[in-house]
Parts: C-alpha cells; sequence; structure tokens
C-alpha cells in the first residue's frame, strides 16, 4: 500500500507540515489538486456509501478519480463521517452523545488529545537498509505506537488530560439517524434532521458536568505541556528515540522481521514489550511493563510476578503499572459477527488503551465505536519528519482532527486488545471488568480468559506426567500407528 | 447440497462409526489450515483421535511442535473455521458442542494477518 497523502485538504490545518507534500515518486502530477476538487463537489457525507449519480458526467469523473486516490493511497478520500445525534459514541471508555455544542466539545477535546501517529517521510535512514520513510509499509508498527502512546498518557499525565491546542474537528457531520440496531430502543424524540445542535430536549446534560475541569494553576498546566511533549517525542523518528520508528524496526530483527516488512499485531505487540523493557535503563520509565499473553490467556500469576519482580530493583512503590496486550484472532477469513458484540463492551471500559488491528492489508488503531461502526485513527497519511529533539518542536501534526469511523463487518481478525493498569489494586479490577465484558453469552467462549497462576503450571509437561496413557506422547506414535488407525494420528 | 457432498458425508459418517466403535475412548477431529493462511505450514495428517480430557491449550501445544513454531508466535485454532475456543477446555467439551452432523470435530488453525 503505497499511501502518499492525497492532497492537504484532509488534514489541513494550516501548518507549514501539511502543505501538499508530494512524494514524487509515486504520486502522479495531477491527482493533488484533484482532489481537493473532488472534496468540493461531493462534501454531503454520501460519497463512499451512496449510489452514483448519473447526471453529471463531470462528477462521475470526479469520482471516480477520487476513488482511484482511495485504492492508491490507501487513505480514505471519504468526503465527511457521519455522527448519529442519537446514540453514544465510545471514545478510550468515555461516552458521549453528540447532541449539544457541549458534547461536541468534550468530543473535539477528547479525539484531539489522542496521540496520531502516522506514515513519515525523510527520517534518517533506518540501519540495514536504505529506506527513510515507512510509507507502504510501516502502518502497524504506528498503530502499535498510537496504542503505547495511549498507554504512556494514562500513566503519566493526569487521567482526563485534555491537550489545549486540541484542533477544530474536520470533515464530520452530525445526523440524528435512526438505530440500525433492532435491539436499541427507538423511542427518542428526533428534534431535527438539520445538522444543527438541538440544545434542547431530555438528553441535555446540565453544562457544568459537561465541561472539562479547567485547572486554575498554570505552573501545572505547563509542567503537563511539558510532560505531553516528552511523550510524543519519544515516538520521533530518530535512533535514539525509545519508541520510534527505527527503535522499533530494529527490536523486531530478533523476531525475524526487518524495515520495509510487513508487521502483525501480535509481532508488535511483542516488539512494545520489548521496546518498553529496553527503554526502563534509558528513561523515567522505569515504573511500567508490558504483558503480552500467550495463546489468549493472561495468567494472573506471570503478571503479578512481572510486576513485583521487576518493582524490587527500583524499590520504590512495590508494584509497577502494567500495559496488558492480548493478541487474538477473532475469526477465520473473516471477522466473526459474534464477536463485535465483546469488541464494543471492551472498547467501553476505563482500562481499555485501544486495539491494533485494521481492515485486511490496512492497519488501524480502533479507539471507540458508534451503533455498528469502529472510531479510529487512521496511520496511512504520509507526513514530513518533524525534529522532536528541538525544543519546540510543532505538535500539531501529532494530533488527528478528522474522526473516521468503518462498520464492524470490514474488521480484519486479527488484532491486538491492550488494557492498562496503574495499581495491583487496579489490576484486580481490571481482571473482573475485563472478564464481565467478555462473558457476552453462555453459549460462546471468552475472546480470551484470565486465569489464576501461571502459565507454566498448564504446559504440556503438566499433561504428559499427569497422564497416565503412554501414547500421551504423540509424536512418537504418530508414525507407529500410520498404518492400523485409517489415517488418523493418535494422541 | 450436491449428490458428492452427501455421498461424502456419509462416507465420513461411516468412518466416524468404524473409527469410535474401535475407539471409544477417543474423538475424531479434523485439523485444517485456514484458507487464507499462507505463512504455516500445512500439517501432513490431517485427522486426529483425541482423549477427551486433552485441553485446548495442550492441543495447541502439540499442534506448536507439530509445525515447528515458537511460543512467541502467533498461532490459532477456530472451532468450526470461526470459533474461538478457550485454551482451559477439554476436548469432549467442545466436541459435545461443536462437533460438525457428520461426527467430526472441525478446527482451523491460523497466525494473524499482516498489515501495511
Amino acid at each position: 500500500m503505497n499511501s502518499v497523502t492525497p492532497s492537504s485538504a484532509q488534514y489541513a490545518r494550516g501548518g507549514a507540515l501539511h502543505n501538499d507534500f508530494v512524494d514524487g515518486r509515486r504520486l502522479p502530477p495531477p491527482s493533488s489538486p484533484r482532489v481537493a476538487e473532488a472534496r468540493g463537489h461531493f462534501s454531503n457525507g454520501s460519497l463512499a456509501d451512496g449510489p452514483g449519480e448519473p447526471d453529471e458526467v463531470d462528477k462521475l469523473k470526479l469520482k471516480l478519480m477520487s476513488a482511484w486516490n482511495n485504492v492508491k493511497y490507501g487513505w480514505s478520500v471519504k468526503s465527511k463521517t457521519l455522527f448519529n445525534k442519537t446514540s453514544p459514541l465510545i471514545l478510550m471508555g468515555q461516552s458521549y452523545l453528540l447532541d449539544s455544542e457541549e458534547e461536541v466539545e468534550r468530543f473535539r477535546l477528547a479525539f484531539g488529545s489522542r496521540v496520531w501517529l502516522t506514515y513519515r517521510k525523510e527520517f534518517p535512514q533506518l540501519e540495514g537498509s536504505n529506506l527513510t520513510t515507512d510509507c507502504g509499509w510501516g502502518c502497524m508498527l504506528r498503530s502499535g505506537q498510537m496504542l503505547l502512546a495511549q498507554g504512556l498518557m494514562l500513566h503519566r499525565l493526569p487521567r482526563h488530560w485534555r491537550w489545549p491546542g486540541c484542533p477544530q474537528l474536520a470533515d464530520v457531520d452530525f445526523e440524528v439517524l435512526r438505530p440500525r440496531s433492532p435491539s436499541r430502543p427507538v423511542g427518542i424524540s428526533i428534534p431535527s434532521f438539520s445538522s444543527t445542535w438541538s440544545t434542547s430536549g431530555p438528553e441535555k446534560r446540565p453544562s457544568s458536568a459537561t465541561e472539562v475541569p479547567k485547572r486554575a494553576e498554570p505552573s501545572r498546566d505547563a509542567q503537563t505541556e511539558d510532560l505531553h511533549r516528552r511523550l510524543v517525542s519519544w515516538f520521533g523518528d530518530v535512533p535514539a528515540a525509545p519508541f520510534g520508528v527505527h527503535r522499533l524496526v530494529e527490536l523486531g530483527k530478533d523476531l525475524g522481521k526487518k524495515a520495509g516488512d510487513w508487521y502483525g499485531p501480535s509481532l508488535v505487540a511483542h516488539i512494545l514489550r520489548k521496546a518498553v523493557e529496553k527503554s526502563a535503563e534509558l528513561d523515567d520509565l522505569d515504573d511500567l511493563v508490558v504483558y503480552v499473553a500467550q495463546d489468549c490467556t493472561v495468567y494472573k500469576g506471570d503478571v503479578t510476578q512481572l510486576c513485583e519482580q521487576s518493582s524490587s530493583d527500583s524499590g520504590s512503590s512495590g508494584w509497577k503499572s502494567v500495559i496488558i496486550l492480548v493478541p487474538v484472532r477473532l475469526g477465520g477469513d473473516s471477522l466473526n459477527p459474534s464477536y463485535t458484540e465483546c469488541v464494543k463492551n471492551l472498547l467501553t471500559l476505563d482500562c481499555c488503551i485501544g486495539i491494533i488491528g485494521g481492515k485486511p492489508k490496512h492497519s488501524l488503531f480502533f479507539v471507540g465505536f458508534q451503533d455498528e461502526q469502529l472510531l479510529y485513527l487512521d496511520p496511512h497519511y504520509c507526513q514530513l519528519v518533524v525534529d522532536v529533539t528541538q525544543g519546540d518542536f510543532p505538535l500539531e501534526s501529532f494530533h488527528c482532527n478528522s474522526p473516521r469511523k468503518m462498520n464492524f463487518n470490514r474488521m480484519d481478525p486479527s488484532c491486538t486488545l491492550g488494557f492498562y493498569a496503574q495499581s495491583k489494586k487496579d489490576f484486580e479490577s481490571l481482571c473482573s471488568a475485563v472478564s464481565g465484558a467478555l462473558s457476552v453469552s453462555k453459549e460462546r467462549y471468552p475472546i480470551f480468559t484470565f486465569i489464576e497462576g501461571r502459565g507454566q503450571d498448564y504446559s504440556l509437561e503438566g499433561y504428559s506426567g499427569g497422564s497416565t496413557d503412554p501414547s500421551a506422547h504423540i509424536l512418537p506414535t504418530d508414525t507407529m500407528n500410520r498404518n492400523s488407525s485409517e489415517g488418523f494420528v493418535f494422541l | 447440497m450436491l449428490v458428492e457432498n452427501i455421498r461424502d458425508t456419509t462416507t465420513r459418517k461411516d468412518e466416524v462409526c468404524t473409527i469410535r466403535s474401535k475407539f471409544p475412548n477417543k474423538l475424531p477431529i479434523i485439523v485444517e489450515r485456514c484458507i487464507r493462511e499462507r505463512r504455516l505450514p500445512l500439517l501432513d495428517k490431517t485427522k486426529f483421535l483425541v482423549p477427551h480430557e486433552l485441553t485446548i491449550g495442550q492441543f495447541l501445544c502439540l499442534l506448536r511442535s507439530k509445525i515447528a513454531l515458537e511460543t512467541s508466535q502467533a498461532l490459532y485454532l477456530l472451532i468450526s473455521g470461526k470459533n474461538i475456543c478457550s485454551m482451559t477446555a477439554s476436548m469432549g467439551e467442545v466436541y459435545s458442542q461443536h462437533r460438525d452432523p457428520d461426527g467430526f470435530l472441525y478446527m482451523t488453525y491460523a497466525s494473524q494477518d499482516m498489515f501495511g
């Protein structure tokens, strides 16, 4: 996927960084201005889904052009994302009912404060290759970085920290839509079909509750702002950055990957674990560990040991904060629709730090959902590298102003679920909250499980040792029984 | 349903009957590679006879060693091609809930997809 920015129009915020990056090698000259035109013609939000309008040839041409750009660059050229004003939008465990300006503002601040990491180009050459960009291959690493950034924000910044520099939302529309799910109550009175806010009605919340708490001390704000900048700099595209693409590619080498390869969500989970492990020596991150679940099982004993053992080095709190990553596969060839309810439940939890996954071959960082659509941050946008070693580097390109959604049925079944627990108590409540969210139905097995004890207690040795049947040693008997068992392998 | 498939189903039913009467303590399962899977190798034999008490987790371990995969490499078993199964569930439990009408329990294995 050669995803080069189709036009600055998508994320134009006036920043110098966003003005028409054209990758000369890949982008044919006429496409860039054309996209902006196309957007102008199809600004009603129906471009991607509605049937074609046959009345104007020009319109059709532009539509084809934008569709072509969409295919070629992976970056969706769809004009606007439509949000339902009558059903809650979930973002990182928080719920927003976008039927008033206050709520939209609250959502804008929450969405704009997420760290957004995208393809970059013209960064220092990656060791062992001549690549100076991750455009076209690094999207899963970027999604992983975003997940880690979310975890680090919870770890380092105040819980409901909001970036004062949040951009205005772009390419969004809010409409009253009939909920698609038949199980949802439809009895809410529909105030209007216009895209202006309905400020009256029973859903309106007291404004004091919707406002973002303002901090009185400016010095503390400045301190938090420094932390925010520092956190973003950890993801800078320089070899020294602890979670930059250079470091992640380096750590991926042990797992059989090299620069330019495509990565999977499970592999990235292990890369992130190693990156955090390594950063403990270098940075002020020695109070954080990453646990990656094996075979869809979180062994609570292993997590406890990881948090306690490693904290004895520092000798301070006695318990390290933990990011728990669970690589899963939610279906065979495609997502099994029975698991969407569970994914929604997980994204609703406070302790969930998002899901790295995507559409097939196209990684996305899922941060929430509304109705039957997932809300995501898309790394497929090629930006110029920002020098994060400069003390006052611009932060604009590390935050996104255009929330996007896609249907659950397009979700690739391979993904990694992320959770964060600050303290031991948090971890215990995480276990019960997540277990609750996972047990949607009695007929189905949960998508992953928490188990007391250590992983080694459940290994194969335990099985073979405890068994009285000598044929439990499968591999040797395999050949022995070849003729006698009509093509069956005996276990 | 095609006539061919019906005949196949009948053949498999007979096969299950025969093998289960011979080995009443074992369950017949078929383990195949997910169609879209390209990274993991194919198994040379896909039909297994397993004890009731074997857990899915233990079976996954055996499978891992059979296709020479390291423990940190992603390997997933899906029941009937799409359903997730707990590692602690026993084969007997899974078989009774998910076996095909032909008497086999079908499982597919896959790693994870890659993204660019």
